[in-house]
């Protein structure tokens, strides 16, 4: 492990020590708000790495470097990764605030088709084999998948306003707020460096797949 | 009147050529050899505009196809695959290739191709009916519709009785004599040999042999032909 | 014009064998009897649903037809035809989203008595505003299922996959139709957010499908 990673490790445990001791403890809900210090800062990240698919697709389009390709696959990948622990987090952090695992609300249901879409972007990248013809229909759907999400925010925040469930600009006492942004730098920061040890590891995948083509010619 | 600059393919992580560059002349028969899987089809598709290269120009006439999307009007492709629709007669499929590439052509100048062909009798049929030779006649029939200059043929003469093979070498030679260029891809190598005016080994993912028919020895190219990929590439080099 | 000779030949051999009109408007039949008959003993219930058992049916419809208008240029590779000439490839979106917008009117057209006997409403009085709705709708379910059509037409799980790949992304449409729809069949005031939305959603989706439709294309 890296020292880089391994300081990661170690602010993320003085993070955890941070939300669970110097944030105070929100009136009405108690422990279970302290969910939302991951929670928020896991779905930022998450959008980040589909934004970073959405770019890099159009730029493969473009371009055709297959490097562009690689690095739009392995966002997606950590991207579905942190959609993940979102959609886990959120229904658990919903049943205590608001009574249910699940409402039709916007945020909730962009999460959710987001992670179809990008689900089936991964298993088309799986079953789709190692061509050009795979990378391009992939670019394609990440692009379009990306483009829905204004569209399917909107729509639900018009269907059921009543439904905006999700804490907007919640009045955050100053140590809550302070907890808050040193949590969504750390997972920022965390993202992008798994982001690079990923787009780092593809390469040498890349490189070590041309020299084994290679030898097989010979 | 056709230049290849350094082309290069690869399909993920598999190249098919690398750096291929070669000229044709107009009025020449161009034959195009090699083993299957060396890449010659997807070379005729490249040249024709269904497969996109990584690198690399295509010229036709001095112009780039892949910047000038309307120079592909030169072109004629043909494959062993009959490349129409089904539900539509002979002269529907025409009709519609003229529409397509905007030809002012009546429907009884259709007529007079298809008579040409043979095909008169069928022209109302739907193509769903036609046995594989009158299928390649329409195909040829469509394929030179738009009088192109250049004229890509891919294994033209596979499943083709004796009469129809020569129809094919018979079209293609009267093309070339009018000054057309053509590329023709073959695994026969006798016949491909016999037709062409100049003549090419594809393998080891480049151009191992290009050179005038009349300067080669047919046995030695068809001992070039059949060596194992590697001893080619030796061969080459 | 190069548009319309594409357009006629895909309506010229639907003509012929009228496969994707058949299937898409016996489905569409047999679906809304289902609903009605499902819910037929609670006569409220069935104008509350209709707008929503409309536009689910008019979408699994409109799937089977983009896979029968795609898989047109499979059979003998003819699509090879189209690669070689010398047209903008974008013609090609264009002419297959408008053939599957042309198909899938129809069968909206066909099934509006079936919608007046099924579900009870008065629905030819509502034409005026009912139109400019089922309209953009279309518009945008096409640009969306002749992308993805095009992009699945050699895959084996294309039926499918079809549905997975394409209705989250419908998911805004199907809310502002439904809704729009609703507002229509109770007599109340059209919404024009949701007009706006449906309005968005078809200028971006039939701009990505024009621009990106060429990458699906090639080989």
């Amino acid at each position: 492990m890296t020292v880089f990673g391994a300081l990661l490790l170690l602010l993320h445990f003085m993070n955890l020590m941070m939300i669970m001791v110097y944030a105070p403890l929100e009136a009405t809900m108690g422990l279970i708000q302290k969910i939302f210090y991951y929670h928020v800062p896991v779905a930022w990240s998450g959008f980040l790495a589909y934004f970073i698919t959405f770019i890099f697709s159009i730029l493969y389009l473009v371009r055709k470097n297959e490097r562009d390709d690689r690095i739009a696959h392995v966002s997606a990948e950590l991207g579905t990764v942190f959609f993940v622990l979102v959609l886990i987090t959120g229904p658990i952090w919903a049943r205590y605030a608001w009574g249910s695992y699940w409402v039709w609300e916007p945020r909730l249901t962009t999460s959710f088709v987001l992670f179809i879409l990008f689900s089936a972007y991964l298993l088309l990248r799986r079953f789709g084999g190692h061509s050009d013809k795979t990378a391009r229909y992939a670019s394609v759907l990440g692009i379009i998948a990306f483009l829905d999400v204004p569209l399917v925010y909107f729509s639900m925040h018009w269907w059921a306003p009543e439904i905006s469930a999700h804490p907007r600009n919640i009045g955050l006492q100053t140590e809550m707020k302070t907890a808050f942004f040193i949590s969504l730098a750390l997972f920022t920061v965390t993202f992008i460096y798994m982001l690079l040890r990923r787009i780092e590891l593809s390469d040498l995948d890349s490189e070590y797949m041309a020299l084994n083509r290679n030898l097989q010619d010979r | 009147m056709l230049e290849i600059r350094n082309l290069s393919k690869s399909f993920g992580y598999f190249r098919v050529w690398d750096d291929l560059s070669f000229d044709l002349d107009a009025g020449q028969i161009f034959g195009l050899f090699g083993v299957n899987g060396s890449g010659k089809t997807t070379l005729l598709k490249t040249i024709a505009g269904i497969v996109s290269p990584n690198s690399g120009e295509i010229l036709i006439h001095g112009k780039d196809i892949r910047k000038v999307p309307a120079q592909r009007r030169h072109i004629g492709f043909l494959t062993h695959q009959s490349l129409y629709y089904h539900d539509l007669s002979c002269l529907e499929n025409l009709r519609f290739t003229a529409r397509l590439y905007k030809l002012d052509v009546t429907d009884s100048q259709l007529l007079e191709r298809l008579r040409s062909t043979g095909l008169e009798k069928w022209a109302n049929e739907p193509a769903r009916y036609f046995s594989r030779g009158m299928l390649q006649r329409l195909a040829i029939a469509k394929s030179l519709l738009h009088d192109p200059d250049l004229i890509l043929y891919d294994e033209p003469f596979t499943g083709l009785d004796e009469e129809a093979s020569q129809m094919v070498e018979d079209t293609l030679r009267e093309a070339a004599s009018r000054g057309k260029t053509v590329l023709l891809v073959t695994h026969d190598l006798k016949q491909g040999f016999q037709l062409s005016d100049k003549i090419a080994l594809l393998a080891g993912r480049r151009l191992l042999y290009c050179d005038e028919k009349d300067s080669t020895d047919f046995d030695r190219f068809h001992d070039l032909f059949r060596q194992p990929a590697p001893a080619q590439q030796k061969a080459g080099d | 014009m190069l548009l319309w000779n594409l357009v006629r030949k895909d309506l010229l051999l639907e003509w012929k064998n009228k496969d994707a009109v058949l299937a898409m408007t016996a489905f569409t039949a047999l679906v809304l009897l289902l609903f009605a008959i499902a819910v037929e003993s609670i006569p409220a219930l069935l104008r509350d649903i209709a707008p929503g058992a409309v536009w689910i049916t008019y979408l699994f419809a409109a799937i089977l037809g983009f896979n029968r208008v795609a898989m047109v240029e499979r059979e003998n590779n003819a699509m090879y035809t189209l690669l070689v000439a010398p047209i903008d490839r974008s013609l090609l979106f264009i002419s297959k989203f408008t053939v599957n917008f042309l198909l899938i009117s129809l069968v909206q057209v066909l099934s509006l008595p079936l919608i007046m006997l099924f579900f009870n409403i008065d629905i030819f009085l509502m034409m005026g505003s009912l139109s400019w709705i089922f309209i953009l709708t279309t518009l945008g379910m096409s640009a969306i299922g002749t992308l993805f059509s095009a992009m699945l037409v050699n895959i084996r799980m294309k039926d499918v996959l079809m549905p997975l790949l394409t209705f989250p992304l419908l998911v805004p449409l199907l809310i502002a139709a439904v809704s729009l729809t609703r507002a229509v069949f109770n007599g109340q005031e059209l919404q024009s957010t949701w007009v706006n939305l449906l309005l968005a959603y078809d200028v971006i989706f039939i701009t990505a499908g024009t621009i990106l439709y060429e990458f699906l294309l090639e080989e």
